[in-house]
């Protein structure tokens, strides 16, 4: 209970049902009493427009006094008894004269009674009998109660709002407080100027005094709010000392020292508000070097000063002048409403008193149930709908407003929106694509420009590993991405707004965008080396070995037949761009269809017997060339110098290495013709590199030649395998 | 007459496929032109030849938009794409040109002379690696072309032996069929590979390198 109590929202509500509460009082108190019906100008006695008991009342006439048709003394009504507000007066007598007179008059009124008055032009008094009704209607309430209302509402809701946000900070504290002041103050006022001409003279003077004990609640508390924020001023105890001072006139007033009705409240008042209004300025001149606490001020202080001074040069001055007010009181309540709305503004847009974006939200659905209940009251008591029906109308009418209505005041609220995907998608792109260093940074800053319209970026001394809030806002640090400086990015939007954890929470995942495209784009760099690498090992290796053989082979023919393997290796290269082990059928293929041709072209009969599982046998490259190397060389042996009638090529697989047999039935070879220019040695070196091993004979029966050779393969776990590496 | 266009950009070997063709065909008038746009000006001017042999890698364009444009002319005549180091690739892009057949030009004259007999005469053969890469074209295009024909089991089997170095008398043996039918499956191979690729022209150049 005690932690929902401390919850922002339920702080919010017990200062609505506070407001809504002490609002339901007044206009509780101010319906309960008699009502005659008449309509008077404020400040006189002429009747304007008349309805309900004293319907027959001509318009224009002045009243003069109350009488009851039983007898006893009559009310003589003068001029004062008709005032907004009592603090106006011109003494004290006159003021408690103007108390009892609503006394007097409720209880006159209670009855039937007779009213004299003089029509306009008559110069003979007249008399009417009527009889009150028992309570006022709601209709008949001014509008002039509902602003004053109002003001108090509003001033609760910002209270409420920044106290449940920050309840540990004083500044918000001293906004509830004062809050709270504007509303006693407010909705006193209210109850008494609405009045018709009964009020009970208790809750009269109750009312005139709540109203100014709450100005110098207000005042006191938005002196002491101004002498501590944004910067403290003076020593420590000079706010409470000032408060103190400004409530102490209060408890002078209550304690009867002070009893002249100017000295009462609007002396005090005026003279607070001087007070505040030379405290805003000292503030703003203190922050002339912090542009956040102004950018914060601004509008803030702005609110308090000018609906002050509106207050004072429209009520005050001209009470302390004597001179006739320009407008109603209730009237120039209204100027209090710019504080709220310049509180509301510097909390959205510079985050006064630190309030995050979320608090607007709570801001919204309280707005939606006033909104609800306004209606919902509305609808039934003006138009005298049923409760059920009122309410469902009511959910119905706030939906279709309140939801456009939030969400453009959301968009409107919080700035500019997101960066759309298509045009960020392309600057990361680009940016992920330019060369490192210069040119990458300064896509980068292209980037942040784009996003948040910095006043500045400038780059970053220290290299902070997160991306970061800095300066209470004002700046935003960047870490370094590859080939990017760490920069700083001052004022978002030109100065308008600050950084928030929005910002923050955006430029991470665009970060992390860009880093993770930077990272493809050297991996995909990385490709391409590896390729270069590749085909620059596989032309040294194989294309310069060979043809530097051409070049210096004797006989056209062989110098032929090199060059032509030469350029089918280059075929290889240019086409395999495989640098992983890959299936030997595509060797197999080729070299079947290579060394078939040859030896048909040369009329001998050639076999070829493979098994299966030799196909899809794994080989590295070094295998690969090897086995190449050693088909073609004991193939083209076999053709040269054996003069065999046929050539058989036998593959299989056995203890995990390819064993490959070449036999012919020529007229056979001896070990020791290795050697013998006829390449074999080179063979037989090769294929000990690869791991391989290599043996040559006279085939069976001494017939032919055979050439046995053991290759590894990546899948061995036995044979000659073992001793392959890596290639 | 018969006519022979050559569309080579090297001047020596322009004169010794000239040579070749002259062995293979001496019953055939023979020109040569150097680029895309001066077979495209041939073209015009002379007419379509009768076979046409093209290198693929031209200096304004490639070989196969030469075979396209004899094909989209006249259906019936031969063109033979001639490469060197071209990949495969481009081989079997060229033969989804339209192309009824191909030399690789570092073979033996005499290879050469016997190969492009053939083609004339109708028998098309495919080295190993192509008919791999035709395997490998039609099982990735197949799904995602509904438009091209899908291969036949048969067609397959051949490719598939083909690509395995078996050639043309050794599939036909293999199999069971006479060499002739085989021939006659690869070049039905040939039109599905035109047929297919068409839907997919540009993403198979892509695909291929052959667009930059």
């Amino acid at each position: 209970m005690f932690a929902l109590v401390r919850a922002p929202l339920a702080v919010l509500l017990i200062a609505l049902t506070l407001a809504f509460g002490s609002a339901a009082l007044v206009v509780m108190a101010l319906l309960d009493q008699p009502w005659l019906g008449i309509d008077i100008r404020q400040g006189g006695r002429i009747v304007t427009a008349v309805e309900g008991p004293a319907a027959a009342l001509p318009p224009g006439s002045t009243l003069l006094s109350l009488r009851s048709p039983e007898g006893g003394a009559a009310l003589v009504l003068d001029d004062f008894d008709t005032v907004e507000e009592p603090d106006t007066l011109p003494d004290r007598a006159t003021m408690d004269r103007v108390f009892s007179h609503a006394q007097t008059a409720r209880d006159l009124a209670m009855g039937p009674l007779l009213l004299d008055y003089l029509q306009p032009g008559a110069t003979q008094p007249q008399r009417l009998r009527l009889d009150p009704a028992p309570r006022r209607p709601l209709g008949d309430l001014p509008l002039t109660l509902w602003t004053q209302l109002g003001v108090g509402l509003v001033a609760m809701l910002f209270g409420g709002l920044i106290l449940g946000l920050k309840r540990r900070e004083p500044a918000a504290r001293l906004v509830a407080l004062s809050g709270l002041g504007m509303m006693v103050s407010a909705h006193a006022a209210a109850l008494y100027s609405s009045r018709e001409l009964a009020l009970p003279e208790t809750v009269f003077t109750a009312a005139s005094r709540l109203n100014g004990y709450g100005a110098l609640l207000f005042g006191a508390a938005a002196v002491w709010l101004f002498l501590i924020y944004p910067r403290r001023l003076g020593p420590r105890g000079l706010g409470p000392l000032l408060a103190a001072l400004i409530l102490s006139w209060g408890v002078l007033v209550a304690l009867g020292l002070i009893r002249d009705p100017l000295l009462m409240a609007p002396l005090p008042i005026a003279l607070t508000i001087l007070l505040l209004t030379g405290i805003i300025v000292l503030q703003y001149r203190a922050s002339w070097r912090d542009p956040l606490a102004r950018a914060a001020l601004r509008w803030f202080s702005l609110g308090f000063a000018v609906s002050s001074g509106a207050f004072l040069l429209a009520f005050c001055l001209p009470v302390l002048l004597r001179q006739p007010l320009p407008m109603p009181q209730a009237h120039a309540f209204l100027f209090f409403l710019l504080i709220y709305l310049g509180m509301g503004f510097s909390v959205l847009r510079y985050r006064l008193f630190e309030v995050q974006d979320w608090s607007v939200r709570i801001l919204y659905y309280v707005l939606a149930a006033v909104l609800l209940l306004a209606v919902d009251a509305l609808l039934i008591y003006a138009l005298a709908v049923e409760r059920v029906a009122a309410l469902s109308l009511s959910f119905f009418v706030v939906t279709l407003t309140y939801l456009p209505l939030r969400e453009w005041l959301m968009t409107r609220v919080f700035g500019p929106p997101r960066p759309d995907p298509s045009g960020l998608f392309a600057r990361v792109t680009e940016l992920a694509l330019s060369d490192p260093g210069p040119v990458r940074t300064a896509r980068m800053q292209g980037l942040m420009r784009w996003m948040f319209d910095p006043m500045r970026v400038e780059p970053l001394a220290e290299m902070p590993t997160e991306p970061r809030i800095d300066g209470d806002g004002t700046a935003l640090c960047l870490p370094a991405l590859p080939g990017v400086a760490p920069l700083r990015l001052v004022w978002a939007r030109q100065g308008r707004a600050l950084f928030s954890p929005r910002d923050l929470e955006t430029l991470r995942s665009v970060l992390g965008m860009a880093a993770q495209s930077i990272e493809r784009r050297d991996a995909f760099e990385r490709g391409i080396a590896q390729e270069r690498a590749r085909i620059t090992r596989d032309m040294h290796d194989n294309i310069g070995v060979q043809l530097m053989g051409a070049l210096h082979a004797p006989e056209t023919a062989r110098k032929d037949a090199l060059i032509r393997r030469t350029l089918s290796e280059l075929r290889e290269i240019v086409t395999d761009p495989f640098m992983a082990d890959a299936p030997l059928e595509a060797l197999l293929g080729d070299l079947r269809a290579e060394l078939s041709g040859i030896v048909a072209a040369r009329g001998l009969r050639f076999d070829w017997c493979c098994d299966e599982a030799v196909y899809d046998a794994l080989a590295s490259k070094r295998v690969a060339h090897a086995l190449r190397a050693l088909l073609r060389e004991t193939v083209n042996n076999a053709l040269r110098h054996a003069r065999a009638d046929a050539v058989v090529v036998d593959l299989r697989l056995r203890d995990g290495a390819l064993w490959v047999r070449v036999a012919d039935d020529g007229i056979g070879a001896l070990p020791e013709d290795e050697g013998a220019g006829n390449g074999l040695s080179g063979l037989r070196a090769r294929l000990e590199a690869a791991g391989g091993e290599f043996r040559f004979g006279p085939g069976p029966q001494g017939r032919g030649t055979v050439l046995e050779a053991g290759l590894p393969l990546r899948t061995a776990g036995s044979g000659p395998g073992q001793k392959e590496e890596a290639a | 007459m018969k006519q022979a266009l050559i569309v080579e950009d090297m001047a020596e070997t322009r004169l010794w496929l000239g040579d070749i063709l002259q062995a293979a065909r001496p019953d055939m008038g023979q020109v040569a032109v150097a680029s895309v746009a001066a077979a495209r000006h041939h073209l015009r001017s002379q007419g379509c030849p009768d076979l046409a042999l093209v290198d693929l890698g031209l200096p304004d364009g490639t070989g196969m938009d030469v075979i396209r444009l004899i094909k989209a002319s006249r259906a019936d005549a031969v063109c033979i794409a001639a490469t060197v180091l071209s990949d495969d690739a481009s081989v079997v892009a060229a033969l989804a040109a339209g192309a009824d057949g191909y030399l690789l030009k570092d073979q033996p004259a005499e290879a050469l002379v016997q190969q492009l007999r053939q083609i004339d005469m109708g028998l098309a053969a495919l080295s190993p690696a192509i008919a791999r890469r035709i395997i490998d074209h039609f099982r990735l295009t197949g799904p995602m072309d509904p438009g091209g024909e899908a291969l036949t089991p048969r067609e397959s089997d051949v490719l598939r032996r083909i690509g395995r170095g078996l050639r043309n008398a050794e599939v036909a043996t293999d199999l069971g069929i006479a060499e002739s039918t085989v021939a006659g499956y690869i070049k039905s191979v040939y039109r599905k590979l035109g047929i297919s690729s068409r839907a997919e022209a540009a993403w198979h150049a892509t695909r291929m390198g052959l667009n930059g």
